[in-house]
């Protein structure tokens, strides 16, 4: 494969979720891509499909409220939207890790660590329990974590510690795509530096792709090579770092950034963005940022936004660019 | 679910809960009962009054028991069941209440004013002296000698309920098979022979001593049937004795016959289960079954061709009597009698569903002294009028008493909650005011010692052949425990000591039974409401049937026809 | 672990002598005379007399609780019964094992068959297994007990003969109690696995599992389910308890001589002794088997275990 072509591409993926007979749209015909090695972060409030694209991924997604209805997830070329659920068994730990946001509830009370280390290293590897064990000691001692401390029970160790566990347990087999969902939003910050720190080093010593899902615009910027911006299920706005960051365009990214609280600035309130997050169980009708834009017009409201490539690479969901492309 | 299903549901399952409610209560009430007036009494009675010996034995009965008990054999009111099976008394009585000799020695004694062999007594003496066979032996081969009798005496005098024993004063043996019974006063009250010497089953002391349990959960005497098995709380099995030791057939009485191989009583306390045992045929037979539950085993029922039914006076008085202490409300005669007017036995049985019989008078003609002349006396037990008449009487009454619309405490147990309502909704209809207070047992004799915590109370007495003994356990001022008036506070001395002269031999006359009664019904102590019966269920081929003067049935001595012939 | 168990134990004996104060003065204020009751109508006030003192009833309360305390626990005497006249202990051991027995094989089968079919039903969630979960226990918590009783009694005993009315005596008799006893259990434990398992299904750690890779069997079987039988371990504790001393009812409409009956009958009788022997043992029972239950839970649920290590070291 060459290092031009995408090593994970999704098409419009539209995911729904039904409850009390009522259905929500989680996502709403999103479109990635990620080279290997590249870090995409996916910035937006809560509430706005993050954590739903990166299960849809692993095909965790609970089936009876949630049904991907339809999209491609090509991953190194093989639809896994398509695949058996025999294959996903094999790429779910392995070819695909994710680490989960609250360490807390994310391991199993009743095992030990070094067990439910051990869970995932012995499903995808033909090791004897022996080298199992050793794998699984090597990579708690990566995290920093002593080897004799297999044998404890997660309420033995702190938060910090555990999300270490938790990491170890994703990176145990060498993962080629990395799904971190928030990991750092529920640790403290003197703890969330080491914890980012460790997740890059692991990502540039084993080459794998990542995509970390965060609200931090500051954590974007230490970690991520590109970024995409969701609201309400759509992106509105990716791009690279350095575009997003230096050229941002979308009125809601503008409005992110806006809220942003400054070192140097006197005002006495944040400016947050007016209005609440749109109502996921209401039909859409155009944009569904235009209730909440200062710069919505009436055709906002109406149609599909079309995504205007404002330079190379960089893409803006919004009417305003069209009109100016032309 | 669509929530549309979902209610429905619902609704469904709160119905069938709510008639699963339903279906629980109200039991036996509902039955419906054929049962006309002709069918009760005596019915199918003369299929088991014949005592002709068919020579047949059966195999095996199974007898219901209710109740809780030890084996043990000791106190005049025992109840264990089978005793009378596997002990022996000195003497026994049948249900004609004829005194005969079984342990005691037939071919010996006879000088007495009663004529009865078996002991000697000398009138106005206090000393009896009864003989015993010299060939007595007990179910462990042990010779029970007149060691044995005075040993058996004098444990129950010590250990157990002893009613009407204060007589006695001792107990000496004579020779081996002659023992002296001496008493501080000659024994001329009623029954009071019969008291002492058909009350105490004799058993041998080194049996006694060598059963682990002193013989609470194993019954060792000489009867004509030994204990096989026991599983206490469950199930009793006696076995024929081979061994009997009467084996002169000329004394042998039909109470010690023993004409079934094994007796096999089953505990069964609740009403239901004892009925469908019947209909799986799991038990062959039962005393104390209410009549409404009989209805299927009569001739003509779903099992009258494997069970009889035989129904038979009670004997009870069912007995409502009022406080007569002048602390309550019904301390004035008038009052009480307002209130015993009040009340029509005749009405009551129909309420109660015309099963049972009226009662006009105090007293029932199961016992021996009653007299059906006293059904005529004039009071308000016998009192036949129309409801306006009765009314006329009653508001009489109420006004000389100066009735102002108080209202009476009736106190009656838990069981009897449902016939009191019906009380107290008859005297409502003349204007008196009721109300119940309904406690467990123990609960009810406490309260009623209080004088201010009860105007009426509704109780039961049974369990005597005759009437003057059922007064004396009613009103006898041995019953409180200041002892100088009964249980519903009346002071009358004139009264308690004639209650005392028609207990004695020479007292208990006609008139002066009469004269109780006059005396009860002038001051309206009490009344007796209503006559109930029992009904005992047999099996058909149950040609005879064997109950002894106590009237327990005594499977051993019935008679049985060969169900292959 | 042993310092826990330990102070259990410790904690264990005083809760019975408090119960056994508390049912001592509870049956003293109770009206009702014991002696009164066994002789009323056979019995002059003299008998009666002679048989309170012969009972010692008459002596004052100090004196017979202290007697009553000294004699249970010291020397675990706890006299005869004033109606069967035979020893309580002797007539409890013969009647305990049989209603132990008969509560052990409910409890048994209940868990046996509620507990999967409570998983069951949580898996396969808004299927038929679900719904018919939940019709099913509806009618079973509903149904009262004694009507059942009556109406198999009815069906197997009257109208089919294939079992015996009441008693006990071959293993055909216990078949009906059993069931009486078992149903309302059952539906309990299904709705208690249930919910447990729903609940567990929506943890955190699950959905660790599944991405993992683990196969949805393992994830169930590994993960879930023991996570999930934490609060049903509990509720059976309670069950079983509860099936013991409800089993008053099923003994009295089967003529089944077990604790129930004994006690009932104790209780109207006022046969003190009995009642204090059998609340007694009741309450220890019920200690007992809460104690069993904690056990178990420190042996499943490591952060239990520390807990209670945690407070046995606590100097008291």
């Amino acid at each position: 494969m060459s290092e031009n072509t995408n090593f994970l591409e999704v098409k419009d993926l539209v995911v729904e979720y039904t409850a009390d007979g009522e259905i929500v749209h989680a996502v709403n015909g999103i479109s990635l891509s990620l080279k290997k090695g590249e870090t995409l972060g996916l910035v937006g409030e809560t509430g706005a499909g993050k954590t739903t694209i990166a299960k849809a991924i692993l095909k965790i997604l609970p089936d009876p409220p949630a049904k991907i209805r339809q999209g491609e997830i090509i991953l190194d070329g093989v639809d896994l939207l398509k695949a058996p659920e025999k294959d996903m068994l094999k790429i779910r730990g392995a070819k695909i890790a994710m680490i989960f946001q609250d360490p807390m509830t994310a391991l199993n009370p009743l095992m030990t660590v070094g067990d439910q280390i051990m869970e995932v290293v012995q499903l995808h590897n033909n090791f004897t329990k022996q080298e199992a064990l050793e794998h699984t000691f090597q990579m708690l001692e990566m995290v920093g974590i002593p080897r004799v401390r297999s044998v404890e029970f997660p309420h033995q160790f702190s938060g910090g510690m555990k999300q270490r566990v938790v990491i170890a347990m994703a990176l145990a087999c060498n993962p080629e795509l990395l799904l971190a969902d928030e990991p750092t939003t529920a640790l403290d910050v003197t703890i969330q530096a080491q914890v980012l720190e460790m997740i890059n080093e692991l990502k540039v010593k084993l080459n794998s792709s990542m995509i970390l899902i965060t609200h931090d615009l500051g954590v974007v910027a230490q970690t991520c090579d590109k970024v995409a911006v969701i609201y309400a299920g759509e992106i509105m706005e990716s791009g690279s770092k350095e575009d997003l960051f230096l050229n941002p365009s979308h009125p809601y990214t503008l409005g992110l950034f806006g809220s942003l609280p400054k070192m140097d600035d006197d005002s006495k309130r944040l400016t947050p963005i007016r209005g609440m997050p749109l109502d996921p169980t209401l039909d859409r009708h155009g944009c569904p940022f235009a209730d909440r834009c200062s710069q919505a017009t009436k055709a906002c409201h109406h149609g599909v936004m079309p995504n205007v490539e404002v330079s190379k690479d960089h893409f803006v969901r919004c009417i305003k660019f069209a009109k100016e492309a032309n | 679910m669509k929530n549309k299903t979902k209610k429905l549901l619902a609704l469904l399952l709160a119905l069938i809960t709510l008639t699963s409610v339903f279906a629980g209560c109200g039991g036996g009430n509902g039955m419906d009962s054929t049962l006309s007036n002709d069918a009760l009494v005596g019915q199918n009675d003369e299929n088991i009054s014949n005592a002709k010996e068919t020579g047949y034995i059966r195999d095996k009965i199974t007898v219901a028991f209710t109740g809780a008990t030890s084996l043990s054999p000791w106190g005049t009111s025992n109840n264990t069941p089978g005793n009378y099976e596997v002990y022996e008394d000195l003497f026994e009585q049948g249900i004609d209440n004829v005194t005969y000799p079984v342990l005691a020695d037939a071919t010996r004694g006879g000088n007495n004013p009663a004529g009865i062999m078996g002991y000697d007594h000398e009138e106005g003496t206090t000393l009896y002296t009864v003989y015993i066979w010299d060939y007595i032996y007990d179910h462990k081969g042990n010779h029970v000698t007149a060691d044995d009798v005075k040993f058996s005496y004098e444990y129950q005098l010590a250990n157990a309920v002893t009613s009407g024993w204060e007589v006695l004063q001792s107990v000496e043996v004579v020779d081996e098979t002659t023992i002296n019974f001496t008493f501080t006063r000659e024994l001329t009250g009623l029954g009071e022979f019969e008291q002492i010497f058909t009350l105490c089953f004799i058993v041998d002391e080194d049996t006694f001593n060598n059963s682990k349990s002193k013989l609470m959960v194993e019954m060792i005497g000489t009867g004509p049937y030994k204990m096989k098995a026991y599983v206490p709380g469950s199930e009793l099995i006696l076995e024929r004795n081979e061994n009997y030791w009467q084996t002169n057939e000329e004394y042998i009485n039909q109470a010690q016959k023993a004409n079934v191989r094994t007796i096999d009583y089953k505990f069964i306390n609740d009403s239901t289960t004892r009925i469908l045992n019947f209909q799986t045929g799991e038990i062959d037979l039962s005393d104390d079954i209410e009549s409404q539950y009989t209805v299927d085993f009569l001739d003509g029922g779903a099992y009258g061709d494997k069970y009889n039914v035989f129904t038979y006076p009670a004997g009870l008085i069912m007995n409502l009597w009022a406080n007569c202490h002048p602390d309550s409300i019904c301390g004035d005669v008038n009052m009480r009698k307002a209130i015993f007017y009040a009340i029509s036995t005749d009405e009551l049985v129909a309420a109660l569903g015309g099963t049972d019989e009226p009662a006009y008078t105090y007293s029932n003609n199961t016992t021996g002294d009653h007299n059906d002349a006293w059904n005529e006396m004039e009071n308000y037990n016998s009192f036949k009028g129309t409801p306006e008449e009765r009314k006329a009487i009653v508001d009489e009454y109420l006004a000389a008493a100066g009735y102002q619309g108080e209202t009476l405490r009736l106190l009656c147990q838990n069981d009897m909650t449902d016939f009191c309502t019906i009380l107290v909704t008859m005297l409502a209809n003349y204007g008196i005011n009721a109300e119940l207070d309904a406690t467990d047992h123990a609960g009810s004799t406490t309260k009623e010692k209080d004088p201010t915590a009860w105007d009426l109370e509704y109780n039961k007495w049974g369990g005597n052949s005759y009437i003057c003994v059922k007064w004396l356990h009613a009103f006898s001022w041995g019953n409180t425990v200041e002892g100088d008036h009964t249980t519903n506070f009346v002071y009358n001395k004139e009264w308690n000591d004639l209650l005392t002269l028609v207990n004695s031999q020479e007292g208990h006359t006609d008139e002066n039974l009469t004269r109780w009664l006059e005396i009860l019904y002038e001051n309206a102590y009490a009344t007796n409401l209503y006559n109930t019966t029992k009904s005992i269920i047999y099996p058909e081929e149950m040609t005879y049937m064997y109950r002894n003067s106590h009237l327990i049935i005594l499977p051993g001595a019935c008679e049985y026809a060969d169900p292959n012939a | 672990m042993w310092r826990y168990i330990a102070k259990r134990l410790l904690w264990l004996v005083l809760v019975l002598i408090c119960a056994a104060v508390l049912i001592f003065s509870i049956m003293w204020f109770v009206p009702g005379d014991p002696a009164e009751m066994m002789l009323s109508g056979v019995g002059t006030q003299e008998d009666i007399a002679r048989l309170r003192e012969q009972l010692g009833l008459n002596d004052p309360f100090i004196v017979q609780l202290g007697n009553f305390l000294y004699n249970a626990f010291v020397k675990f005497d706890f006299g005869s019964s004033y109606v069967y006249k035979t020893a309580v202990l002797d007539e409890l051991a013969l009647r305990l094992p049989r209603t132990l027995k008969l509560g052990i094989i409910s409890i048994a089968l209940s868990s046996l068959i509620g507990i999967p079919l409570g998983v069951n039903a949580a898996l396969h969630r808004n299927g038929f297994q679900d719904q018919g979960l939940l019709v099913i226990s509806m009618v079973f918590v509903s149904v009262p007990q004694f009507w059942l009783a009556l109406e198999m009694m009815l069906l197997f005993a009257v109208m089919l003969h294939w079992l015996p009315v009441s008693g006990i005596g071959t293993w055909k008799h216990w078949i009906m109690p059993v069931i009486a006893n078992t149903l309302g259990s059952i539906a309990m434990n299904a709705r208690q696995a249930r919910s447990a398992v729903l609940e567990t299904s929506r943890a955190d750690f699950v959905t660790t599992a599944r991405a993992k890779g683990v196969h949805e069997r393992d994830v169930v079987w590994k993960h879930m389910i023991p996570n999930a039988m934490i609060p049903v371990i509990n509720a059976l504790g309670n069950s079983f308890t509860a099936i013991i001393t409800s089993s008053i009812v099923i003994e009295t409409v089967f003529a089944f001589p077990g604790v129930g009956t004994y006690m009932m009958s104790a209780v109207s009788g006022r046969d003190y002794p009995v009642v204090r022997a059998c609340v007694l043992m009741l309450a220890a029972f019920a200690a007992i088997v809460n104690l069993g239950v904690d056990l178990i839970y420190a042996y499943l649920d490591p952060r239990i275990k520390a807990q209670y290590v945690a407070y046995a070291a606590k100097k008291k």
